[in-house]
């Protein structure tokens, strides 16, 4: 009989046959198991919104408790059971009693009896600030008063931004600082190539080389003033920065290239020092401090820290290659470990929630928008603990 | 000698079935790339064909140079339409097992590139996922699903070589379009049909076990007599 199976022509075609049966019901086997143990893991959450595609997005609102949930046609105000609160009006608000209307797929402007204050002549126009909005007309970019008439009109304008205070940055044949509530125009460096401000206001000039420094008040380059690699965001008085301590930005603003030289990497105070320094290799990302905690993303881990930058817990094997910022809030945050699913940990580094969702919203008070193939559900975090 | 005369006939359409082997792999490698528009132009060269070479097997060695019918293999009516409908069936199975194999290898690209792979896995379980199958019933239906598809084969160029056979359309060197297409639109018809109405009675609760066994059943049954006919056919040409 053996002898047959082995000498049979069609021997070699049936034990294929069968191997392909037997690797059709493993995979499946496999695959249902996972599926239902998904759908076990989800059933145990405490869903205060169950998940549905009802909507395309939801995330936290600014009042507690509260969330925005867009069908892709109109936002709801809702709560944390889903239930529907209010529309939120699509009102193309730009501030200052001002309103977007689009017309032939151009942009206008009217106030809040409907009239029209600007005809629908422009691609895009941004908030007002001041008694003035930037509007872009296709090719180039212009400063428009309340009535539509032109500030800088017979400028040439590439560029520009609105930075505070009723000041924009204006990048046109020269570039300067213009105040529009008193009309002043203040020259910058050259080397300066756009103007922001911290966490804190202060002004900071982005430079070539993508670094920036800080500015005094009447936008000049501090004498000595060093670069950085990143922009700093100050959250309970600490700021994470990389800059070049051996670079400084000259008197004549001949900013020296930043390849080849040693970045310093860590949090620094109000007053620019670097209290806490990192030492770490391979910094994907070090977040803000919230709740008197950070959570750094470095060397394949990820590492709580408190504001005296002793480590509270690390969690290991961290593949996550591009890590979103992650805060705590309420005792619990959002993170990825691999940057694909995300899940929600306490402040002792537990998952409390493991990481299976596609994406978490910002927790707001005691609640997370999470998104879970394709549908959102709001999780009750008091419940899960 | 059954064995030898499958082995013949699979050499007969060889040539034509590689060509249909290689077009669609490379239909559904083209689809992975550049969406489903090649994969619809590769499924239609790969039905011509399929056409050409179970018409070639079911043709080839069955007639004489003046185009009467001629027993050229030392085989009887009844061996000459296993080794004919078993070579058509193996070939058609085979490219059926060509898209389980794409869909497995996009599966795993998939993976690779970080999508969920389960996503994709899941379509064809969901409708026993949803009658709260367990893993175990679900991993056996899967597991029988080749055997299913084999049957369908079966079906298929026995019914083809029957229809064929009672028109006169086996002719060598002679290929009848539109009877193909008929039996293709036939065939598409019973297997759709099986599964839109299995569909609905396991949906108003019957038990799908078995309803697969019926399903097999009816096909075996069938099979068998499209068997019997193609027999009895073949003999009556002979004693003509």
């Amino acid at each position: 009989m053996k002898a047959f199976i082995r000498r049979h022509p069609l021997s070699g075609g049936v034990t294929l046959f069968i191997l392909i049966s037997l690797l059709f019901a493993f995979a499946a086997y496999k695959t249902v198991n996972l599926s239902y143990s998904q759908k076990e893991v989800l059933k145990s959450i405490p869903w205060s919104m169950e998940p549905t595609d009802q909507y395309i997005s939801i995330f936290a609102g600014e009042t507690p408790g509260q969330f925005e949930a867009y069908d892709g046609e109109k936002g709801f105000l809702i709560d944390a059971t889903g239930r529907v609160l209010k529309e939120i009006p699509d009102d193309g608000n730009l501030g200052e009693g001002l309103f977007l209307f689009e017309k032939e797929d151009l942009c206008g402007v009217k106030d809040a009896s409907g009239k029209v204050v600007i005809e629908a002549k422009y691609r895009s126009i941004e908030e007002f600030h001041h008694g003035y909005a930037i509007a872009w007309d296709g090719s180039r970019h212009k400063l428009l008063n309340r009535d539509g008439s032109q500030l800088l009109a017979g400028e040439v304008i590439s560029t520009i931004s609105y930075i505070k205070g009723g000041k924009y940055f204006v990048n046109g044949s020269t570039h300067y600082i213009l105040d529009v509530s008193t009309g002043d125009k203040t020259p910058l460096p050259s080397k300066v190539l756009g103007i922001t401000t911290d966490d804190n206001g202060s002004y900071m000039a982005r430079l070539p080389d993508d670094t920036y420094c800080y500015l005094t008040d009447a936008f000049a380059i501090l004498q000595g003033a060093v670069l950085y690699k990143t922009l700093p965001e100050f959250s309970e008085g600490l700021a994470y920065v990389e800059r070049y301590d051996d670079l400084i930005v000259d008197e004549k603003h001949n900013v020296p290239l930043t390849r080849g030289h040693a970045r310093i990497c860590g949090y620094m105070n109000e007053s620019h020092e670097i209290v806490l320094p990192l030492a770490y290799k391979d910094i994907k990302r070090a977040c803000p401090f919230a709740e008197g905690k950070a959570l750094i993303y470095a060397d394949k881990k990820i590492i709580c820290i408190d504001t005296k930058g002793k480590t509270l817990f690390v969690l290991e094997d961290c593949s996550n290659s591009d890590p979103l910022d992650t805060r705590f809030t309420g005792g619990y945050a959002s993170l990825s470990l691999d940057g694909k699913k995300e899940g929600i940990i306490d402040e002792e580094g537990k998952f409390i929630f493991e990481p299976i969702f596609d994406s978490v919203g910002r927790i707001n008070a005691g609640y997370a928008a999470v998104r879970y193939k394709e549908q959102y559900g709001i999780i009750n975090l008091k419940e899960g603990i | 000698m059954l064995s030898k005369a499958i082995s013949l006939n699979l050499k007969i359409g060889k040539d034509d079935f590689s060509k249909a082997i290689g077009i669609s792999a490379a239909g559904y490698a083209l689809a992975s790339l550049a969406g489903g528009i090649p994969l619809a132009i590769s499924l239609i060269i790969v039905t011509v064909f399929c056409i050409k070479g179970l018409n070639c097997i079911f043709s080839t060695s069955l007639f004489d140079n003046q185009g009467t019918f001629y027993m050229a293999l030392p085989l009887s009516e009844k061996e000459i339409v296993l080794s004919k409908v078993a070579a058509g069936s193996i070939y058609m199975l085979l490219l059926d097992l060509i898209s389980v194999s794409a869909i497995f290898a996009i599966t795993i690209l998939s993976y690779l590139i970080g999508l969920d792979v389960t996503e994709i896995l899941m379509s064809p379980l969901q409708q026993y996922m949803d009658l709260h199958m367990t893993a175990g019933q679900i991993a056996v239906l899967m597991g029988l699903s080749p055997l299913k598809m084999l049957l369908q084969q079966v079906f298929f160029c026995s019914f083809a070589m029957a229809a064929l056979l009672s028109f006169n359309l086996i002719k060598p060197g002679k290929l009848s379009v539109v009877a193909w297409l008929v039996i293709f639109g036939i065939n598409a018809a019973v297997s759709s049909g099986i599964t839109a109405v299995t569909g609905k009675l396991v949906g108003s609760g019957f038990n799908i076990f078995l309803l697969e066994g019926l399903t097999d059943g009816f096909y075996i049954v069938v099979i068998a007599g499209l068997f019997t006919y193609c027999v009895k056919a073949l003999n009556s040409k002979f004693n003509m």
